[in-house]
């Protein structure tokens, strides 16, 4: 296994919930190449499949053409740490702080927990969200993989 | 993507999917929107027996059952739920309002009283 490989991959697709899954494969996939331990792919999968939602779910839920709203994902490898970055070009947060308070959501009546962050969060080593409100969304999140001696 | 669901004394039972994520979440609770309109079920099993993953678009949907079926009685049966879910339930704090049935024994005890 190679240790000290660097490896950037990028996806790009549109906003409609199928890709939840496949964004989660491509995840998986990419991540392999780590030798992660089940609970740490279940984990990076689980995060993005969150940051992927939100884009999905909410970033151009003003738009019509649902076919041509994308969101993209960067896949990016240093070593053993992985950095993925979920970007969409939708209407933005107005107030990320207030956004990423546990269990808050602007979608009570459609049944969303408002965990979404909590659970990228919880399950990656470090999250960093960057909106501007009609422009977009970046979510950046970080995990180092393995500290296992093979 | 379909979604079996069983209808059988007062309850629903839902066969949750591989993958429960937003996109799964939303099927099923069209589902159940149908279902729920002749008011006879008032329990809910989800059987997760089949079921890899889940995020937070199913602590979602599983809350929105929950607040239905409360008011008349009702209670939220997670059937067979393996590791990486019942961590899940944990962490979501679902796991204060469902019951886990891990086996068909436990279950059939519940149906038998219920």
């Amino acid at each position: 296994m190679e240790q000290n490989m660097e490896n950037r991959v990028y996806i790009k697709f549109p906003a409609i919930t199928e890709n939840e899954r496949t964004a989660r494969m491509m995840a998986a996939a990419f991540l392999t190449g780590l030798n992660p331990t089940v609970e740490e792919m279940d984990d990076v999968k689980t995060a993005v499949s969150e940051a992927v939602t939100n884009s999905i779910i909410h970033a151009y839920e003003d738009r019509k053409k649902k076919e041509e709203c994308l969101v993209e994902v960067e896949f990016i490898r240093k070593g053993q740490r992985i950095e993925i970055i979920i970007i969409d070009y939708g209407k933005g947060i107005e107030d990320v702080k207030k956004a990423m308070e546990p269990l808050y959501t602007t979608k009570p009546k459609e049944e969303r927990s408002g965990m979404g962050f909590s659970f990228m969060e919880a399950f990656m080593d470090e999250l960093e969200v960057i909106s501007v409100k009609g422009e977009g969304t970046r979510v950046i999140m970080k995990k180092m993989i393995g500290n296992r001696k093979d | 993507m379909e979604v079996l669901t069983y209808q059988f004394q007062n309850f629903l039972w839902i066969q949750v999917p591989e993958e429960l994520d937003q996109h799964a979440s939303d099927i099923i609770r069209k589902k159940c929107e149908i279902i729920f309109l002749d008011n006879k079920r008032k329990h809910v099993v989800f059987d997760f027996s089949k079921t890899i993953f889940m995020d937070s678009g199913g602590v979602g949907m599983i809350m929105g059952r929950y607040r239905q079926i409360k008011p008349r009685g009702g209670q939220v049966y997670i059937y067979r739920p393996g590791k990486r879910i019942l961590r899940i339930l944990e962490i979501s704090g679902l796991m204060r309002i469902v019951n886990i049935c891990e086996n068909m024994e436990q279950m059939e005890v519940v149906m038998e009283r219920s």
